[in-house]
């Protein structure tokens, strides 16, 4: 990014237009919001979950479908203390209902202690530790602290939506990117040579319009073979997503590049004896990136549901991966809404990501369009 | 006019022989069928007989005959009305869609009036009264229902009806009116059900279509014959109601036949499917989870007939509410 100077006012120098935009983008304050909350959601779930959270992804514990251990400051007395702590968790046996739950014991209280020692790890998949964000620093395996509840096999489900954040998070912007690169090649193309490979391009995407998208969608994931392995099923349906979504795309850079190929200075660069490729590689398709941004911002929401909904069916990623849509299959039921409603924990989780790609993606919009009146 | 109608339609004939062959292909993709599934099933049980009565079943439902086969044999069924037998429930698919269409249809329809009955009321009054409280209002309930996905807010809408409010919510009748005959009571329950899948479609229904009512209506509002209605003295109203929304009204019928016709059928199967509706979106998905392939795939062709059908009714309306398009 280019500086922006003090006082644009007084100095009428010519801006660039990647100034500008930054300029008119950081007007927009709620676009900012979204962008920082973008930037922190991604370093905390794609980079660093393992410190985050307090517990090993698969660690068991004796505790099933726990309800969360509120943290307390006010102990029994009314007495406010500073470090902050839990009560311990005691199993009730509910004979009319034939079902076992667990309530707060006051009498047993755990003090919540920062950048504790816990489960092993590697940091960055590179450096060996076991600190942790939060913890109760205590080898009671009583001493938990489940700030979300715990799921059907006892694990910390707070733990288990930052584990599973980063495979949501990163299927939204790998996924995104095959689309881009997929959907503004063949619009490239498409567009700069038109004739026969142009025909056979929007003949292409108006199938691919014509197939309901939703159904195409499962119709495709649920041709996984289901003995792949979850690495082999996680690359496949991030494929599956990209392939379904880069017509819409291809049209629009299509669209743009006829209007683009008619400018002069594309026939200027021509008459230098520009080839094909730098033409388009360094003059065409630069002029049609903001618009390529926008549309990917406002669209990698809608990647990022798909394999949450696609995950949730059954027909997307599967256990021991862990998503965000693999953990919602367990709150599907109404038995689990009931009695367990913590593990509809992962729905805000997913709603913040959603938002906030929405309004950064506005932002963009507005301020992608620098020379607009708006 | 009728040239251009019989060529779009053999245009959509086109596109549904393609879309069908391609969606068996799909279908036939995972290696194994609904039957190697079953045959697991059974042996995991411990059936003996299971190799036996699963051939059985290979040659009844004709999967031992080559694909090319089975698609043609599909197709020449599927014209002439029949469009086969469900593996999972062992009857026609025809019977088992035709079960659940009144539901689909009746749920479709209760959507598609909330969802315009609210939007356009409220785009109007955002667009007359720009930058009013309640233009804010309306705007920020418009963005959280474009990014609200409708079954997460189901879900949220669900724990909400089960922890606070106590309420049996899934399903479109309580245990008792399922198969009971048509009875006040009985519509009376179907409104107590009914109100969560009408709240949800509210919120996420009506996001796009008050942004885009808005955004045409100030623009339509700005142009020289609203101004021209107002200098003759015309009542605001009947300015705004029968001039403006007149013009502006036009990009909403498209979306009225390229989005709104599809779900009839599609109609929001997650959220369906959160709620438990007897509606054919579930039916399907659980039918591309069994590699139930005759009734994945007749779902299939009637989505992609809708959509086709209801592009071509979308243009041709439009057509004929603003006679400056030509079509051809």
């Amino acid at each position: 990014m280019a500086k922006q100077p003090k006082n644009a006012q007084s100095k009428p120098v010519s801006q660039s237009y990647w100034s500008l935009v930054w300029w008119k983008f950081k007007k927009n304050k709620l676009a900012i919001v979204g962008g920082i909350i973008l930037l922190v959601m991604y370093f905390s779930f794609v980079a660093i979950p393992e410190f985050i959270a307090p517990y090993a992804l698969e660690r068991r514990s004796e505790y099933t479908e726990a309800r969360p251990q509120t943290i307390r400051f006010v102990d029994q007395e009314g007495k406010f203390h500073l470090r902050p702590f839990v009560y311990g968790l005691e199993r009730k046996v509910d004979m009319v209902a034939r079902r076992r739950s667990y309530v707060e014991d006051p009498n047993r209280v755990y003090e919540i202690f920062f950048f504790t020692k816990g489960d092993p790890y590697k940091l960055f998949g590179l450096i060996p530790t076991d600190r942790h964000l939060f913890g109760t620093n205590s080898d009671d395996p009583a001493a938990s602290v489940f700030i979300m509840g715990t799921d059907s096999l006892g694990r910390d489900y707070f733990s288990r939506i930052m584990y599973g954040g980063r495979l949501s998070l990163m299927i939204g912007l790998i996924g995104q990117f095959l689309t881009l690169l997929l959907g503004s090649v063949l619009g490239a193309i498409s567009g700069y040579y038109g004739g026969t490979v142009d025909i056979i391009v929007q003949r292409l995407t108006e199938f691919l319009a014509a197939f309901p998208d939703i159904p195409l969608f499962m119709a495709l994931a649920a041709a996984i073979p289901t003995f792949w392995s979850p690495i082999a099923v996680y690359f496949m349906l991030t494929l599956i997503l990209a392939f379904v979504r880069w017509g819409g795309l291809a049209r629009q850079v299509r669209g743009l590049i006829l209007s683009l190929r008619e400018r002069e200075y594309v026939l200027a660069a021509k008459s230098f004896g520009a080839d094909d490729s730098r033409l388009m590689f360094r003059h065409l398709l630069p002029g049609t990136m903001s618009h390529i941004i926008v549309i990917a911002t406002l669209s990698i929401p809608g990647m990022i549901l798909s394999e949450t909904a696609l995950s949730w069916l059954g027909l997307g990623l599967r256990p021991p991966l862990t998503s965000w849509g693999v953990l919602l299959q367990e709150a599907m039921t109404v038995y689990a809404i009931r009695f367990a409603p913590w593990l509809l924990w992962t729905v805000p989780f997913l709603l913040i990501v959603i938002f906030a790609y929405n309004m950064l993606g506005d932002g963009l919009r507005d301020a992608l369009d620098p020379y607009g009146a708006r | 006019m009728l040239n251009y109608i019989l060529r779009r339609l053999g245009y959509a004939v086109i596109m549904i022989v393609l879309v069908s062959f391609v969606s068996f292909v799909i279908i036939k993709l995972p290696p194994g069928d609904f039957l190697t599934q079953k045959m697991e099933q059974l042996r995991a049980r411990g059936d003996r007989s299971a190799e036996a009565r699963i051939e059985e079943y290979r040659i009844r439902y004709g999967l031992d005959r080559p694909f090319i086969e089975q698609y043609t044999g599909w197709v020449t069924k599927f014209i002439r009305g029949d469009f086969g037998e469900s593996f999972e429930y062992e009857r026609p698919v025809k019977d088992l869609l035709g079960e659940r269409l009144t539901m689909t249809v009746i749920l479709a329809l209760a959507t598609l009036i909330i969802t315009w009955v609210l939007a356009i009321p409220m785009g109007v009054y955002s667009a007359v009264k720009q930058y009013s409280i309640g233009d804010q209002l309306i705007s920020i309930f418009s963005f959280i229902g474009l990014g609200m996905p409708g079954f997460l807010l189901a879900l949220l809408i669900l724990y909400f009806a089960i922890v606070v409010l106590n309420q049996e919510a899934t399903g479109l009748f309580s245990q008792q009116y399922v198969d009971a005959p048509w009875s006040v009571e009985r519509v009376i329950d179907l409104l107590k059900h009914l109100w969560i899948p009408a709240l949800v479609s509210a919120v996420t229904g009506t996001g796009g279509l008050v942004r885009i009512m808005r955004g045409n209506l100030l623009d339509t509002l700005g142009q020289p014959f609203v101004e021209a209605a107002r200098a003759r003295g015309l009542k605001n109203s009947t300015v705004i109601w029968k001039h403006a929304v007149r013009m502006a009204i036009n990009p909403l019928i498209v979306i009225l036949g390229s989005e709104a016709f599809p779900n009839i059928i599609t109609g929001n199967a997650l959220v369906s499917i959160v709620l438990n509706l007897p509606t054919i979106g579930p039916l399907f998905v659980e039918s591309l989870r069994k590699l139930d392939m005759y009734m994945a795939g007749t779902c299939i062709v009637f989505f992609t007939m809708l959509l086709l059908i209801g592009n071509l009714a979308a243009d041709l309306m439009l057509a004929w509410a603003d006679p400056r398009i030509r079509l051809e």
